[in-house]
């Protein structure tokens, strides 16, 4: 019980309140006695003779940890005559109501059961029962018969999105053995599934098994088509919902029941295709049983017709002594965090110090370190609340501006297009375009206002900046353009769902050309001079048309209603219901985009990839900061304020023992490499130095740069997000090769530390060595470097300084790299042999005047170099330590 | 066409002869090849009126300078100076000969303020249009060097009255600043005037800003609904103290971009309302865009209009015209430094009267009815003008909305409705460029935003006229004026764009005719509405003495004509503005012609940016000619007998007579061709080559006919490039009459087929078209590889139905189905050879057989 007692210590927070309920509930009884049966379905229905229901129980103990026990439950039914009970099967024998009681050990639980047309076949149909065996077998995939020109010559619709062509392709479309209604044994459909015929697919099942028997009646019925009105399916769950292993290996059968339009439930778990999003920690298999892999989290999902649904996964350690230690929780992110961290066994890191919180919070916030006078005044606070205070100051600086706008203009995709100023996407519109962001930030904004008014965004593209949210994209047309708006503000992507059902999402090919409808309208014309576009809606435009049957798709929001919005603007409706604070996927989206800026990674990541089999991995937190950002009225200042605030961010990136190969539940402070313009503006202003880009005034920082098409190689070799797709993966934060040689060879950092002034400042300002390290140390990583660095430094600078031969060797150095020094010496070579040669044929030294005070001039100046570079010895030195500085790990990350 | 050699002036030649070998002897043995002179850039671009100003010419072959052709009246040249050095930041520089001209111009007061248009004249022709923009103020040249940087508050000039500053962009991210101190509600005004200064290459894109002394921006544009790329900037100084005005490129992408930059405290209307009225009119008007304030100002309207050369009263049945009208603030006196554009019509206003948004708001707008011109203000986003008016059944109007081409930020949307709200609406966004009767080019044409609309009145009864902007936008400078009248008829003559222009848009847009020689040109006709139902002929007004323009009838279904322009002896060398009209022709068929407005209409392009466009247009009613120096070598065609039949080809035998010692290349081209001729690639004769053979061919279905074509000649090898780099002198034969006629013959191919090693027989039959006489000679040409004929070539007479080949297929020989042979026909006809290819046919040609190996 050790490990309940320590929750008791919790000092407030949802998590303990929950823990102690079920402490006080449990703490009398022995362990077994703790633990909770729970049966999946909680209701067994039958509707005919052929029908089954597959049952699972599961143990649940008081940790919440899940056991299958499935193969030990005992059942007692009180009319035994109703069903008959398998292995894990229930079949219906006669009609009637009754309860079955499900034991294990003193565990039991009653469920109703439910038979009626036990003694009648139900009818074989085609798209309930034929096409969902094409989908288990991967017959309609996209590298099958699901391809665009379908494979050996059958097509099936991609994931079966069109059931009428299906049956068309199957029946009528080629007169000859595809389907034989006067010998059904022979359809190629089932010579072919079953391997007896040569098939590429090879043999899908065999002749005895279920697959094979619905089939068979299909055809034995004559391959009927599905009468009108037949019932679909409106939605699937996958059983239990949740599953907490102790250990690997453990297995737990899960079961698929669907809900059909007419309100039947039917276990379909044998028709299901079963995949995880994460096999490392939990596996699952075709049968539907999940295995416990490795520790952490995961999803396992099932997915039956265009439903996917998923179970969460959770894998604890064998047999862990694992003990929630003691963390102060700051506000309701830290609630949430520990909250799902308590549950997987990970133990959050420590606090990180003052200095490893002062770089993060600079280099999160601004995107440039502190300052020495920065940190001094940091380090120096005492009080308590420093942290809160400078998080406040940092949140009114300018530079966050330029932050954010940058980050907009990525999402935006500020780019001007090269060569081709028709596009609209000229320089001369995206200046003003990507200056009305910086202006919106500046402002801080609601959030949603400013989306409003670009989903709206009309006129020309010079002078009203939010049309070019428009222009943006790179073919106007209602499907793209939605795709990358469903992208942006809804953090989905939808671009399945333009050829076929998403196969791991809800969408429908109707949610995509209902939303793509919205933008039916969009278009542009050219303006008055070349790079000017006009954007205007065409509200009389018709809606997009269905590709499959050429239906009129009436706009439709996606996952909401179809608006009224006859010879209207339809846009107008769409920023509405987008931008409403009741909008989840909206307020969610632009939250986890925020998050995602202070951990490196969104709460669902990609944060513009969202959707079923890629759940959040912290659903609670990313609900509640979405809740929150909504009431905050989509003040984004407000949420990094709780962000920065929460110990959850200011948690140390050293991490513990359980939570050292944690990359998504934030237990520890994420480390993360620079992004390409934050650390050059970085380097920049360590060594006070200015950047030049094209097409920017004097001054511009990289982060300020209005387009992602001003880049420069440092830029691009680290990775800045050329803005040319609506991917947050366009910003590249790998570390490779090229970038480690840039900061080692490349002139970046070279000549920027050559043209920096404080080093031979501080030189003059006869600063102590140890003094001067620790300036390097503050400036480049905001830490004082420890006593074993100064030391080791120190020895090696005085080495260097007070071995004459050494500096000779040094200045020498300097000498060849200087091109006026060789020039010097050259010329001095040749006067010299010049001289030499007319001397030797006699001429009187004072007749070569001229030479020697050539000479001698070259020679001042020469000594005068040399002494120059003697005495810049000592500052090349401490060069090459802010040098070594810059190319450590630990400058280009923030940790 | 050798007579014409025999009968040249022999006295003249002479002189003028033994002056280039005087030059030769000075140069060094290299022939100077007189040619037009090339006009890069003009600087500074500005002139002070009733001043004498010093600028300078730059640009290549410059040497001989005749004088300066002004489109403009107002300015003169007082004197001119090649420059050889000069000293630049303390050092002497030394430029090479033709390369820069030092012109003292004297403006005088009756000059026009805005834009003036010229070319330099030299002995080698005129060169290109160039621009210089008079300014009612003092010229100040800035002050940044490479010393003294003006990028700094601390370095800005310092301006205290109204100025036009002459400056110039360094380096892609340099910005000049100007110090002008001002009293609190003391207008600052700014126009910047760069891209409208016009170069050949690139767009100066200019962004200009107000800031206060501590440097926050108060007020900044980049662009003007007036200037497009060039902006303007007023404001009222919200306290005493110095103010800072800003300029830089856009997009920080200067390239040593001139500029000017009126700058005080002048008024900068950004709009007149209303923006016409009659010729000879006083209007009353409304000043818009001041930050002090509308003013209201009588103006009076001239009672002429300029078109071309001349200046006349506007007929009842003339389209309106536009006029530049010079706006003076009757506050402080100060001139708007740049002109508005305004319209005279021989018509009267109506002005709108709010509320007019509906059509049931316009119940109390009495009714106008044609020829008028609407006039308002599209005064807040969304607004909507309703006009009424009324019309007879069948009434045609041109109804042209104008607001972009006046420089207004409007751009408008009309429709017509019945007042009745039956019927259909009939609406307009934009124009082509033809309607407001000047040819495409490629670029930005502000006046094609601006509809025109073709009404024709369905009943007789009331109609709304409604005026919107398109996007929505709307502010209280948003004038437009509609201008409701018949359409006349009316055709224009251009110059059209030659595959050369792409690279030289400038290229040959003047008439530069050597002395005694010929010049050949290609004109085009564009028509603002329909295509004028009828002959017509090109008639050439104010050429120079001794100059005469020999053109051939336009008829509707042409689109150019070839054109020669001759210098007979002794032709006046002073260059004169000449003016080409289509005039309708009278004949027995058509005693009264449609009356028809013509006129020449060149729209000259500058700022070449983007893909192949041109983002400004001069336009320009004045074709400037000059007789030129005589050329080092003229062009003799020797003129075909035959004709030209379909289907065949024709070479045209030429001889470059050279003259005065000149041996350099002479490139040889046709230039128009009718339509379905063909020619090859400009020939080039190389150093001290004399004759060639410059082959035309027709296709099929070339039209049958005589026409009247020439040759043209080039100095140098001919090929398009950016910044040509040899002096060009362009000249043209006598022209010559090309008959272009069926074919002799038509021969169709019998199928055959050959084995490897054998031989076999083709048989052809032949379609006599035309008869001859004598025996015509025929080749069987384009045969597969490996495949022979074994008669060399078949000779037949009229009688001849049918002619045999026999072929044989080589072991090389490719096995398979080839097409392509044909029959080459020669036909003596006036002792001219006439060819002509005819028939095609498929030949197989087989394998051996097996176990009949050839032998």
């Amino acid at each position: 019980m050790y490990h309940l007692l320590a929750a008791l210590n919790l000092k407030s927070g949802l998590a303990g309140r929950v823990m102690l309920v079920a402490i006080l509930a449990c703490v009398t009884s022995s362990q077994v006695y703790a633990d909770e049966l729970r049966i999946y379905p909680e209701e067994i229905v039958l509707q005919s003779q052929g029908d089954q229901q597959t049952y699972v129980a599961q143990l649940v103990d008081a940790q919440g940890v899940t056991r299958d026990v499935t193969s030990l439950v005992q059942l007692r039914i009180a009319e035994p005559a109703l069903v008959s009970v398998g292995a894990t099967t229930i079949r219906p024998t006669q009609d009637g109501d009754s309860k079955i009681l499900f034991s294990v050990g003193p565990q039991s639980i009653e469920v109703s059961v439910r038979v009626s047309h036990a003694t009648t076949e139900r009818e074989i149909s085609f798209e309930r029962d034929v096409m969902p065996i094409f989908m288990k077998h991967g017959c309609n995939n996209g590298s099958c018969h699901g391809a665009a020109r379908g494979k050996d010559g059958f097509m099936l619709s991609l994931f079966g999105y069109d059931p009428v062509g299906d049956h068309f392709r199957l029946t009528r479309q080629l007169i000859g053995r595809r389907v034989d209604l006067a010998v059904p044994e022979k359809s190629l459909l089932l010579l072919k599934a079953t391997g007896e015929v040569s098939h590429t697919g090879g043999q899908l099942f065999e002749e005895d098994s279920d697959d094979y028997r619905t089939m068979q009646q299909w055809l034995v019925a004559g391959a009927p088509e599905d009468a009108v009105g037949t019932v679909k399916p409106v939605g699937i769950q996958m059983l239990p919902p949740k599953i907490v292993f102790d250990g690997k290996g453990a297995t737990q059968q899960t079961v698929v029941m669907a809900t059909y339009s007419n309100g039947t439930t039917r276990d379909v778990t044998r028709l299901a295709l079963f995949l995880t999003n994460n096999d490392s920690v939990a596996a699952i298999n075709g049968n539907g049983v999940v295995q416990a892999n490795g520790r952490g989290g995961a999803f396992a999902f099932a997915r039956f017709n265009k439903f996917t649904v998923g179970s969460e996964v959770i894998v604890l350690p064998t047999g862990d002594q694992f003990q929630w230690p003691d963390t102060p929780e700051v506000n309701y992110i830290d609630e949430l965090v520990f909250d799902k961290l308590e549950k997987l066994h990970l133990a959050p890191s420590e606090l990180s110090t003052d200095e490893e919180f002062l770089r993060r919070v600079y280099l999160d916030l601004i995107g440039m370190p502190p300052s020495t006078d920065e940190y001094q005044t940091f380090m120096s606070d005492s009080q308590a609340d420093k942290r809160a205070r400078l998080i406040d100051e940092l949140l009114d600086r300018k530079e966050i501006v330029d932050m954010w706008a940058m980050k907009w203009g990525e999402l935006l995709r500020i780019r001007a297009g090269g060569n081709n100023p028709q596009f609209g996407r000229d320089a001369k519109a995206m200046v003003p375009y990507a200056g009305w962001v910086h202006d919106q930030m500046a402002l801080n904004r609601p959030l949603n206002e400013i989306v409003a008014e670009l989903v709206v965004g009309s006129g020309s593209n010079l002078r009203q900046p939010t049309a070019n949210f428009y222009t943006a994209t790179d073919k106007v047309t209602a499907q793209k353009m939605s795709e990358d708006f469903a992208q942006v503000f809804l953090g989905t992507r939808i671009q399945c769902a333009q050829c076929h059902n998403h196969p791991f999402d809800r969408w429908t090919m109707d949610d995509y050309y209902g939303f793509a409808s919205f933008f039916s309208g969009v278009s542009m014309r050219r303006g008055i001079e070349g790079r000017e576009v006009i954007v205007f809606n065409n509200n009389s435009a018709k809606p997009v048309e269905h590709p499959v049957d050429g239906r009129p798709m009436a706009p439709k929001f996606l996952g909401g209603d179809s608006p009224e919005v006859t010879g209207k603007d339809p846009r107008a409706a769409l920023a509405q219901w987008l931008t409403s604070p009741e909008n989840v996927a909206f307020r969610q989206a632009m939250a986890n985009i925020i998050w995602a800026h202070f951990f490196g990674r969104g709460i669902a990541e990609p944060f513009d990839d969202v959707r079923i089999s890629n759940p959040p991995s912290n659903q609670e937190l990313l609900a509640e900061l979405g809740r929150r950002f909504a009431d905050y009225g989509f003040d984004k200042k407000k949420l990094i304020r709780d962000i920065c605030n929460s110990r959850t961010y200011q948690l140390s990136s050293a991490t513990n023992d359980t939570n050292d190969l944690d990359e998504s539940f934030f237990s520890h402070g994420y480390v993360r490499r620079l992004r390409a313009e934050v650390l050059l503006d970085s380097i920049t202003f360590v060594t006070e130095t200015t950047d030049r880009f094209p097409s920017s005034s004097t001054g511009t920082r990289a982060s300020q740069l209005y387009g992602g098409n001003i880049s420069n190689y440092f830029l691009t070799t680290f990775g800045r997000a050329p803005r040319e797709t609506a991917c947050s993966c366009e910003v590249n934060r790998e570390a490779n090769l090229s970038q480690a040689l840039h900061m080692v060879n490349g002139d970046t950092i070279t000549q920027k530390i050559a043209a920096s002034r404080f080093i031979p400042d501080m030189i003059e300002g006869k600063r102590s060595t140890s003094e001067i390290i620790s300036e390097l140390y503050i400036r480049a990583l905001s830490r004082k470097p420890t006593a074993e660095e100064i030391k080791r430094l120190t020895e090696i600078i005085e080495s260097e300084l007070t071995n004459e031969n050494r500096v000779i060797e040094l200045s020498g150095m300097r000498a060849r790299a200087d091109s006026s020094y060789l020039r010097i010496e050259e010329q001095l070579k040749s006067l010299r042999a010049e001289l030499d040669e007319k001397q030797n044929e006699g001429q009187e030294l004072a007749a070569l005047e001229s030479i020697t005070v050539q000479i001698k001039e070259l020679e001042k100046q020469r000594v005068a170099y040399e002494k120059r570079y003697v005495t810049s010895v000592p500052q090349l030195v401490y060069s090459d330590i802010l040098w070594g500085l810059f190319n450590s790990t630990e400058f280009a990350f923030n940790h | 066409m050798l007579d014409c050699i025999e009968k040249a002036p022999v006295s003249r030649f002479v002189s003028a002869c033994i002056l280039v070998l005087w030059n030769i002897a000075m140069l060094g043995g290299t022939i100077a090849e007189a040619g037009a002179p090339k006009l890069q850039r003009v600087t500074p671009q500005a002139a002070q009126r009733g001043t004498t100003m010093e600028i300078e010419l730059r640009g290549s072959f410059l040497d001989d300078p005749q004088g300066i052709l002004f489109y403009e009246p107002g300015v003169s040249v007082e004197s001119m100076e090649p420059v050889t050095e000069q000293v630049v930041d303390g050092k002497p520089v030394n430029y090479p000969k033709g390369t820069r001209l030092r012109v003292r111009l004297n403006v005088s007061d009756a000059c026009p303020l805005g834009p003036i248009g010229l070319r330099l004249q030299t002995t080698g022709g005129l060169s290109e249009y160039q621009r210089i923009f008079i300014s009612p103020f003092a010229i100040v040249t800035e002050g940044d060097d490479s010393r003294i940087k003006n990028d700094e508050a601390k370095n800005a000039q310092l301006i205290t009255e109204n100025s036009t500053i002459v400056g110039t962009l360094r380096e892609a991210y340099d910005e000049d600043l100007f110090k002008f101190p001002a009293k609190r509600g003391q207008r600052i005004s700014a126009e910047v005037i760069a891209a409208r200064l016009g170069v050949e290459r690139g767009l100066p894109d200019l962004h200009v800003s107000i800031l206060n002394a501590k440097g926050e921006r108060l007020k900044q544009a980049d662009d003007s609904a007036l200037y497009l790329q060039d902006p303007v900037l007023s404001l009222a100084a919200p306290e005493d103290g110095d103010y800072f005005i800003a300029v830089r490129h856009s997009l920080y992408s200067a390239n040593n971009d001139a500029y000017l930059l009126h700058l005080g405290d002048f008024a900068r209307p950004t709009g007149i309302y209303p923006a016409g009225g009659r010729a000879g009119a006083t209007l009353s008007v409304q000043i818009l865009g001041d930050p002090l304030g509308a003013q209201s100002q009588s103006i009076s309207l001239p009672t002429e209009v300029t078109s071309g050369l001349s200046t006349h009263a506007l007929s009842k049945d003339e389209l309106s015209r536009d006029i530049q009208m010079e706006i003076r603030d009757s506050k402080t006196g100060a001139l708007a430094p740049t002109p508005n554009t305004m319209r005279v019509s021989s018509f009267d206003n109506v002005l709108e009267s709010e509320p007019n948004d509906t059509i049931e708001q316009t119940a109390h707008i009495t009714a106008a009815e044609f020829p008028i011109a609407f006039n308002g203000i599209i005064d807040k986003p969304g607004d909507v003008d309703c006009f009424k008016f009324t019309a007879k059944k069948g009434q045609q109007v041109r109804i042209h909305a104008l607001a972009s081409g006046l420089g207004s930020p409007v751009d408008p949307t009309i429709w017509i409705k019945s007042a009745n709200g039956k019927g259909a609406t009939t609406k307009a966004n934009d124009s082509r460029i033809n309607q407001h009767g000047f040819p495409t080019s490629n670029g930005v044409e502000r006046q094609t935003v601006d509809p025109v609309l073709l009404f024709t009145a369905a009943e007789d009864g009331e109609y709304v006229l409604g005026v919107e902007d398109e996007r929505g936008e709307g502010g209280e400078d948003f004038v437009y004026r509609v201008e409701c009248q018949a359409e006349p008829n009316a055709a224009f003559v251009y110059i059209p764009a030659e595959p050369e222009n792409r690279y030289m848009p400038q290229s040959r847009q003047v008439i530069n005719v050597p002395a005694n020689g010929r010049y050949n040109t290609t004109l085009s006709v564009v028509n603002t509405n329909r295509p004028y139902p009828g002959e017509l002929e090109l008639v050439a007004v104010g050429l120079p003495e001794g100059v005469e323009m020999q053109a051939p009838h336009i008829t509707p279904e042409m689109t150019r004509v070839a054109v020669v322009f001759t210098a007979s002896e002794g032709a006046s060398l002073k260059p004169a503005f000449a003016e080409i009209i289509a005039r309708p022709i009278v004949t027995k068929e058509n005693p009264n012609p449609e009356s028809l407005f013509s006129g020449y209409r060149q729209q000259l392009v500058m700022n070449s940016f983007g893909n192949n466009e041109y983002y400004l247009q001069v336009p320009v009613e004045k074709l400037g000619v000059v007789v030129t120096e005589s050329a080092p070598f003229d062009l003799d065609v020797e003129e075909p007998i035959s004709a030209l039949v379909q289907n065949g080809e024709m070479p045209l035998r030429f001889k470059v007579n050279r003259k005065n010692g000149f041996e350099g290349p002479v490139t040889v081209m046709m230039e128009w061709k009718p339509n379905g001729i063909n020619t090859v690639t400009p020939l080039s004769l190389a150093a001290g080559e004399v004759e060639g053979e410059y082959v035309i061919s027709a296709a099929r279905n070339a039209a049958a006919g005589t026409y009247l074509v020439s040759l043209t000649a080039v100095n140098g090898n001919y090929q398009p490039q950016y910044r040509d780099p040899t002096e060009r002198m362009y000249l043209s034969c006598k022209p010559f009459s090309l008959k272009v006629a069926e074919p002799h013959l038509d021969a169709r191919f019998a199928r055959a087929s050959v084995e490897r090693g054998k031989t076999s027989e083709l048989v052809v039959t032949l379609n006599h078209l035309k008869p001859f006489s004598g025996k015509a000679k025929i080749v069987l040409t384009r045969l597969p590889r490996g495949v022979e004929v074994l008669e060399p070539f078949r000779e037949i007479s009229a009688a001849d139905k049918q002619v045999t080949f026999t072929l044989k297929a080589t072991e090389d020989s490719l096995v398979g189905s080839y097409k392509g042979m044909t029959l080459d026909v020669t036909v003596e006809e006036d002792g001219q050879p006439v060819r002509q290819f005819t028939g095609t046919g498929t030949l197989r040609v087989d394998a051996q057989r097996a176990g009949k190996p050839a032998s």
